[in-house]
């Protein structure tokens, strides 16, 4: 794996959120990706600014009108529930209210932001977190096997912002920004080694 | 006798070196430290310089002499003379060989660092950690349960014997240590949930 290079050798970017971290599970974590195969690259521990979490999000309008609408579809277009949750119909409003909630959370403690590296790393970190909801994230996943949180106990819970553990990019483009947006310039690939699990995986026919 | 809020915040350096790194053993390792309850407050994948490595170790006469002995007394057991084998007898000579070894071992690829805080963490760290020699580290420790090498093969090999992990010694030593690989502003605070069972805050109520 050491400097191979082909179309499918992807880097990924995964942040343990402030939950992660308080609930002491940056190892078990680590572990599952470190398992699948998965080179760390990058890792810092960090707190992050109130800028630094708010500029993590476009925080354009088309943006937080999705995120209002979002949480209709959540609420199942129950417009009673959402006026008496969150004060509010308009799915701007709402978009705002989240967005503040997002930032809220990622500031409410340590975060450790990594960038691990592999044959589809993307997907296959996306895969082992799991979807964002606990009551289906598959078993065996982040979310599946340590999530309980849910948009309807943080909304009771005066969060708004449900905790989902970690966050893992969508896509390769999507990772190379979060890359850039956490580490900035002090980004630095140390993933000039070779990891175990892919020992002769390039070599075996030479 | 120090304040309860200093013996809380005691603090200990843990690297992950390369071998660990390399062969995916950080999940496990932050795990069995995450779970004695110290809280993890810096981490950083770091690539040591030489000069990093030189200046993590100490220099003292006293800390060569301890390193040394412990090589002399593995090669005694196994009845191999260390003058045929390192060209020296003396503990001090020895150690300052092993020194340029680990000075070795800790730049030969990224490790991970981190501090670890809590009460008595030097010492639980050490205790987690296990022996030196993976072959004295008991099963239950990091060492004990994930590694087997040791000086003789390591020094026939000409490399450093490889042991996973560092873990401060003592609390002057993690001092020093910590301000060697993070700065002021990279130690964070933040509280634990497991904190309150243990009894962190003062009685659980």
């Amino acid at each position: 794996m050491r400097g191979a290079k082909f179309p499918s050798m992807e880097q990924t970017f995964m942040m343990v959120k402030p939950d992660g971290v308080k609930r002491g599970l940056i190892g078990r974590i680590f572990k599952q990706l470190e398992e699948a195969g998965l080179k760390l690259v990058a890792a810092r521990m960090i707190q992050a600014s109130d800028q630094q979490a708010r500029k993590n999000y476009p925080g354009t309008d088309k943006w937080l009108i999705g995120m209002g609408e979002k949480t209709w579809k959540n609420y199942e277009e129950d417009a009673a529930r959402i006026k008496k949750d969150l004060g509010t119909l308009d799915k701007k409003e709402i978009g705002q209210k989240i967005y503040e909630g997002l930032v809220k959370y990622l500031t409410s403690g340590p975060l450790v932001i990594t960038v691990w590296e592999g044959n589809e790393a993307v997907k296959i970190v996306r895969k082992l977190a799991g979807s964002t909801d606990p009551t289906t994230a598959d078993v065996g996943t982040m979310r599946g096997n340590w999530g309980y949180d849910t948009p309807q106990l943080a909304v009771k819970s005066g969060r708004i912002v449900f905790q989902t553990l970690v966050h893992i990019s969508d896509s390769p483009e999507e990772a190379k920004r979060e890359i850039s947006h956490w580490f900035g310039d002090k980004f630095e690939n140390l993933g000039d080694y070779e990891k175990v699990d892919y020992s002769g995986a390039f070599d075996i026919f030479k | 006798m120090k304040m309860v809020h200093d013996r809380l915040k005691e603090r200990t350096l843990l690297i992950v070196k390369h071998d660990g790194v390399a062969r995916g053993l950080m999940g496990d390792i932050i795990t069995r430290f995450e779970r004695v309850g110290l809280k993890i407050v810096a981490m950083e994948l770091i690539a040591a310089t030489d000069d990093m490595g030189v200046e993590h170790y100490p220099d003292s006469e006293e800390w060569m002499a301890k390193v040394g002995r412990r090589t002399l007394s593995e090669y005694k057991e196994k009845g191999i003379d260390p003058v045929k084998r390192l060209g020296t007898g003396v503990a001090v000579e020895i150690g300052k060989l092993v020194k340029d070894w680990l000075v070795e071992y800790l730049t030969m690829g990224p490790v991970l660092a981190m501090v670890f805080e809590g009460p008595e963490a030097v010492k639980i760290g050490r205790k987690l950690v296990g022996d030196t020699l993976p072959v004295n580290a008991l099963p239950g420790t990091i060492r004990g349960d994930f590694s087997w090498d040791n000086a003789d093969l390591a020094n026939d090999q000409k490399r450093p014997f490889y042991n996973l992990v560092h873990a401060s010694g003592t609390v002057d030593e993690a001092k020093e240590e910590i301000e060697l690989w993070f700065s002021d502003k990279e130690l964070l605070d933040y509280p634990v949930n497991v904190h309150k069972p243990m009894g962190y805050f003062g009685k659980m109520s």
